[in-house]
């Protein structure tokens, strides 16, 4: 795998999975949007120009003679959310890839996939038939050398401008709400193609471009393992630390006067249990760990904010400590203007 | 949970030999699933939300990889992630005080899909 190129100087240990895509997400969302589009396609003409011979065509294996047959193609529809972000998804630099003038025709708004009956085939990407979970639906497949490419560009747009309600085929991709931002189809495809395909020395160039530009890039490009973390096979586990750089060897340290140890505290007092308020908030799930999690919050993307909460036939009105409803099965249930429901838990050491 | 009143709905046929079939076996199980056709999301599982909404809307979701199943048996649509599936039945096949059998028949596949639900 290559060497990456710009590796900020945010570190995002310590932080794990709706925590760490919050930050993330902070970190780069652009600070500048171009707006006209002249400026728009210099920018990406810039990063793209092959020389004399024309502009890279993510869709095609021939490079784009002049500007005159290149489009900017957003590589996520625009059309899967509601204003205001759509018009941002249409300016955002890493969501918009050089192509030739007739992909949009095949492409329209197909969602990513594996093509198994193709009805447009230039041999170099399709559009056609594909399946998810044995139902049939339209899906694009682009070309072996620019999957991970265009999964990584998925994943910026999950994590940079997550919707609570997606429209059209958006919702076949992504989750409404929070974390995990991205279905199970979606996170299955996406991984692989992130995998199979991992970063090159163009998309770097396109990235460094990007962030010259916008103030920030892709960090899907940029850290190579951040969507392991996220989705991938280290999904809910803590993200590293960075490692601690200590003063180089052959510059010799001043030797100090040694100190003696502190006596020990014989009776420290226990750290203070964090409130709600304080923590980082544990969408419901359905397992939990008392010495872990600590906390049963009442949270969760598919149901409303403002709805009344129940544990085991028991009303609650807010976050409740595990150690108090023991270990064993529980039954959380909810009720509000629009739905009632309930989901069973089960709580362990 | 147990059922206190049972009634066996008559399945609304289109055509057939009017002959009454037997209940089958997922009507003697009140526990809140949806299975077939793959499908196998089961309340006593865990970690699956099932709710109604007051249109008599139900959603399924497992919440480990956000499976989202959604039936509405008012104008009988049936989708998974947001994908529509089409069905060539849905009948409410039993219903008791707090239970309601559902059985679907997809249209393409002609598999069946069972939504028991005790909300």
């Amino acid at each position: 795998m290559a060497a990456l190129g710009v590796r900020p100087t945010n570190s995002y240990g310590g932080l794990t999975s709706q925590e760490l895509a919050r930050e993330i997400a902070a970190d780069y969302t652009p600070t500048k949007y171009i707006e006209s589009e002249a400026d728009l396609l210099k920018a990406v003409t810039k990063y793209s120009s092959v020389g004399v011979n024309g502009f890279f065509d993510y869709f095609s294996a021939a490079a784009i003679p002049n500007t005159n047959g290149l489009i900017m193609l957003p590589v996520v529809s625009d059309t899967w959310w509601c204003s205001p972000q759509n018009a941002m998804v249409t300016k955002d630099l890493n969501n918009i890839v050089p192509a030739n003038n007739a992909v949009d025709v095949h492409r329209g708004a197909f969602i990513p996939g594996k093509v198994v009956r193709a009805i447009y085939d230039n041999g170099f990407w399709r559009a056609g038939i594909g399946y998810i979970d044995d139902m049939e639906t339209n899906m694009y497949e682009p070309a072996a050398q620019v999957k991970g490419d265009i999964a990584r560009i998925y994943m910026y747009m999950a994590i940079v401008y997550p919707q609570s309600l997606w429209l059209d085929a958006g919702v076949m991709i992504y989750t409404d709400g929070g974390y995990p931002y991205i279905c199970r189809y979606g996170r299955e495809l996406l991984l692989k193609w992130h995998r199979d395909d991992p970063v090159d020395e163009f998309e770097r160039c396109r990235n460094t471009a990007i962030r010259e530009v916008q103030g920030s890039g892709n960090p899907f490009v940029e850290i190579e393992d951040l969507a392991e973390y996220l989705w991938g096979n280290k999904a809910g586990e803590v993200y590293p630390q960075p490692p601690v750089i200590g003063p180089d060897p052959a510059v010799p340290t001043p030797d100090p006067t040694p100190q003696p140890e502190p006596e020990p505290n014989p009776d420290p007092e226990p750290e203070p249990t964090p409130t709600p308020e304080q923590r980082q908030t544990i969408l419901l799930k359905g397992v939990y760990s008392i010495a872990t999690d600590v906390w049963l919050d009442f949270k969760s993307p598919y149901i409303d904010a403002g709805s009344q909460w129940a544990v085991d036939g028991r009303p609650v009105s807010s976050s409740l400590m595990l150690s108090e409803l023991g270990e064993g099965r529980h039954e959380v249930s909810f009720k509000n203007e629009k739905s009632h429901g309930k989901l069973s838990i089960r709580i362990e050491k | 949970m147990s059922c206190s009143q049972t009634a066996y709905v008559e399945p609304d046929r289109v055509g057939g030999s009017g002959v009454a079939e037997k209940p089958e076996s997922q009507l003697d199980d009140n526990s809140m699933r949806v299975v077939g056709n793959k499908l196998n999301l089961k309340y006593d599982d865990g970690g699956i939300i099932f709710s109604e909404d007051t249109e008599s809307c139900i959603s399924v979701v497992r919440l480990i990889d956000d499976y989202r199943v959604m039936f509405d048996p008012v104008i009988s649509q049936f989708s998974i992630n947001g994908a529509e599936i089409a069905l060539k039945e849905a009948e409410l096949r039993k219903q008791s005080d707090d239970c309601r059998w559902y059985r679907l028949i997809g249209k393409e596949s002609a598999d069946t899909i069972w939504f028991v639900v005790n909300l």
